[in-house]
């Protein structure tokens, strides 16, 4: 109910005007607006069903290339759904449907046009869960599994790809004595180093990452915030987190949701400093959430 | 501070009431744990004394081995046994076994004077196998050749050994060339004569002897020489047969209702069938598969028949099987898959099956281990109690074996145990013993498989 308030008095409010010049300087030295970036992917009007419930409401962002972007907002405000319908995932459970586009770039593919092989865009899009999920196969099959699934059958090559990921992974040196054994021995940290080794090694075009440090301890957590940091300029991240001061570590744009609405998209340091929604300012503040 | 003083006497009653409860209830606590103990030691002992009954009654009948002939038939009863061996003249004898002398006209004293000499012992020389002579009289041999075979009487030898007075039968010469006998010269051999005398003896076949056991017998009248080994072979070519048809169907089916069906009312429908066919009786199966199988498809009462029957009646336990395996499997595992792109026969088959393989292994092994001891359904449909022949197997016809007639273990203890005679009671127990091994075993095997892939998979 008390959302709801907040939620129906922020949509009456016009948006915040001119925030402090300060923040902006700054701002602009580091990066432009969204919209003066190349793009790698773009929302448009993405609506979005669980059977009768509809879980995005006329969705519009843009994903800026080789940047990182944060969707944040409370629990239940459809960020993850979001997030899966990059890679359709939604389509693996019966009665989902999506409206509107998501376009990749630079191809302009549609992802969620049920034209699209929802496998090609899998293939080109990789993810990373919020629990560490990897196959209960050796740390080396486990990285190769996207290699092996793209046809590749070269010994060396795979052997030389897979130490490349998990170097880029940053875990490389814990577990190059020991690949062959069961990745379940991995501490949680680890597993998660390994799925997003397990993402890279076939070189996607985008990764999401769906609150991957939820299930981790802090020391694990600014291991793989600092992975996220490394890989920031070779590829493109959109990250969804329900910890406001991760999307800030992080990211350099940050989208906040809310009830299934996109409420505003922006800067992260806009976003974190002069929020122009004031619902976002209420979310940020920890008003509510 | 004053308020602060717990009223004391209050305070003790109540801690008192309370221990008291307390007290009560660990007294419940207690009671139940005795009952326990008491009602597992009792279902314990009580399974004691039924697996030590059937121990007792048939664990000596497993390891009795009886003397036949190479084609799997016992000496009749005028064949002569004994170790064939050349003769210091060179012709071919035959060393007959030891008898033991027993009979009420015999009178140790008269025997101990003859002890070591050439005797003739009167009385008919038993039947092989036996190693008992009753013996109406001895007398010393008389001097001169000896006298020639004959089945009233034994030349002999009369020794003291262990278990009273002994024949050891004279030499028996053969009407045949070192030749002819040289393959089985040094080995026990059963001879049938051609007359029921002469010297030497002429016969009319003679065939070397091999120890034959419970497991490689065929079944007999005779229950001491009655074996299991065609009702283990069906048992074992018809619970093949049925382990080849039911997993694999069973497997794809389970993982096709999990991974690829909609959920929908028809899957729903299924699903409640598939969990009602497990518990339909086996003997409806049977009735089913003669309607169909024997009387509408003319497969005859083969093992085909027998092994299509029992798949059906495991098909719906390794379905169930395979979709709680399969059900166990994280659905994150399975969105791992999709998401690194992979199709869905390729999650199937890189994941989803190898990570259920141990449930799946567990469920088709404990369904098939009951199969092995079903009897109502093959008995319906014609399996038959008396087979004294193996399915042949032939590079010709690489199928034919499953045209054949067949019996399995159950079958033949229900046939032994309906017999009148004590002694195939025992075969009874024996071979319910090893079927019982049998079953063990499977479990035993799906518990170590269990053991070992789960521990690989965890999530």
């Amino acid at each position: 109910m008390v959302n709801e308030r907040l939620h129906m008095e922020a949509l009456k409010d016009p948006p915040m005007v001119t925030p402090p010049a300060v923040t902006r300087t700054a701002a602009v030295r580091q990066s432009p607006h969204p919209q003066s970036l190349p793009l790698k992917a773009e929302v448009r009007n993405l609506s979005f069903w669980y059977g009768g419930h509809q879980a995005l409401k006329n969705v519009s962002l843009t994903i800026p290339l080789n940047r990182v972007t944060a969707i944040i907002g409370p629990s239940g405000c459809g960020k993850s759904t979001l997030l899966r319908c990059f890679n359709r995932m939604h389509d693996l459970y019966p009665h989902n449907r999506y409206a509107g586009e998501l376009l990749l770039y630079p191809d302009n593919l549609n992802i969620i046009s049920s034209d699209v092989d929802p496998i090609e865009v899998r293939m080109r899009i990789s993810m990373v869960f919020q629990k560490p999920n990897p196959f209960p196969k050796s740390i080396f099959e486990n990285v190769a599994y996207g290699l092996r699934l793209r046809g590749l059958r070269n010994r060396g090559e795979l052997a030389a790809r897979v130490e490349e990921a998990l170097r880029r992974a940053a875990l490389w040196d814990e577990v190059k004595d020991r690949l062959h054994d069961t990745a379940n021995m991995l501490s949680g940290g680890q597993q998660q180093r390994l799925c997003i080794a397990r993402s890279l090694a076939s070189s996607p075009e985008l990764l999401l990452f769906d609150e991957p440090t939820s299930a981790l301890d802090p020391i694990a957590t600014s291991h793989i915030e600092q992975l996220i940091h490394e890989l920031r300029n070779h590829v493109t991240i959109v990250i969804v987190t329900h910890n406001m001061q991760q999307a800030a570590r992080v990211s350099d744009y940050t989208a906040f949701m809310y009830l299934g609405e996109l409420i505003e998209i922006d800067r992260t340091d806009h976003i974190f400093h002069t929020p122009s929604n004031r619902l976002t300012e209420q979310y940020i503040s920890g008003r509510f959430g | 501070m004053a308020e602060n003083v717990p009223p004391k006497a209050s305070s003790e009653t109540a801690s008192r009431g309370l221990r008291r409860m307390i007290r009560r209830r660990k007294i419940a606590d207690g009671v139940f744990a005795a009952l326990g103990i008491v009602l597992v030691v009792a279902s314990l002992s009580v399974l004691v004394a039924l697996f030590g009954r059937l121990a007792a009654d048939g664990f000596g009948r497993l390891w009795e081995t009886h003397e036949v002939r190479p084609n799997g038939y016992a000496p009749a009863r005028f064949d002569i046994i004994g170790v064939l061996r050349r003769g210091d003249d060179g012709t071919v004898i035959l060393q007959r076994d030891s008898l033991v002398i027993s009979g009420e006209n015999i009178d140790a004293a008269k025997l101990a004077p003859l002890e070591g000499k050439a005797v003739l012992a009167e009385g008919r020389i038993p039947s092989p196998g036996q190693r008992v002579m009753e013996v109406e009289g001895v007398s010393a041999l008389p001097e001169g050749p000896a006298p020639r075979y004959s089945r009233q009487n034994l030349a002999a030898v009369l020794r003291r050994g262990e278990e009273g007075w002994i024949l050891e039968p004279v030499p028996l010469r053969l009407d045949v060339t070192t030749a002819e006998a040289e393959p089985l010269l040094g080995r026990r051999v059963c001879l049938t004569p051609a007359r029921p005398y002469g010297d030497p003896l002429r016969i009319e076949s003679m065939d070397r002897l091999v120890r034959q056991t419970f497991f490689g017998a065929m079944p007999s009248r005779d229950p001491a020489r009655a074996g299991i080994k065609s009702a283990i072979v069906g048992s074992i070519l018809v619970v093949g047969l049925t382990m080849l048809l039911a997993v694999p169907v069973g497997v794809a089916a389970g993982v096709y209702l999990e991974e690829y069906a909609r959920k929908n009312w028809l899957t729903a429908a299924i699903e409640i069938n598939i969990a009602n066919l497990a518990g339909v009786p086996s003997i409806v199966w049977g009735l089913m598969a003669l309607g169909l199988l024997v009387y509408q498809l003319h497969l005859g009462r083969s093992i085909l028949t027998g092994g299509i029957t029992l798949a059906l009646l495991v098909l719906p336990m390794v379905i169930m099987a395979t979709r709680e395996s399969v059900r166990a499997i994280p659905g994150s595992i399975r969105e791992a898959s999709y998401a690194c792109g992979a199709s869905r026969w390729q999650t199937v088959w890189h994941h989803i099956l190898p990570y259920s393989l141990g449930g799946v292994l567990t469920g088709s092994i404990i369904s098939l281990s009951r199969a092995i001891g079903e009897t109502a359904p093959l008995i319906t449909v014609g399996a038959l109690t008396y087979i004294a022949f193996l399915p042949e197997f032939s590079l010709s016809d690489p199928l034919g074996w499953a045209r054949s007639e067949f019996t399995v273990m159950p079958i033949q203890m229900f046939n032994w145990v309906s017999r009148p005679e004590k002694e195939f009671n025992q075969n009874a127990a024996a071979a319910g013993l090893v079927l019982l091994v049998l079953t063990l075993s499977m479990n035993a095997v799906a518990i170590v498989l269990r053991y070992r892939l789960r521990r690989k998979i965890q999530w």
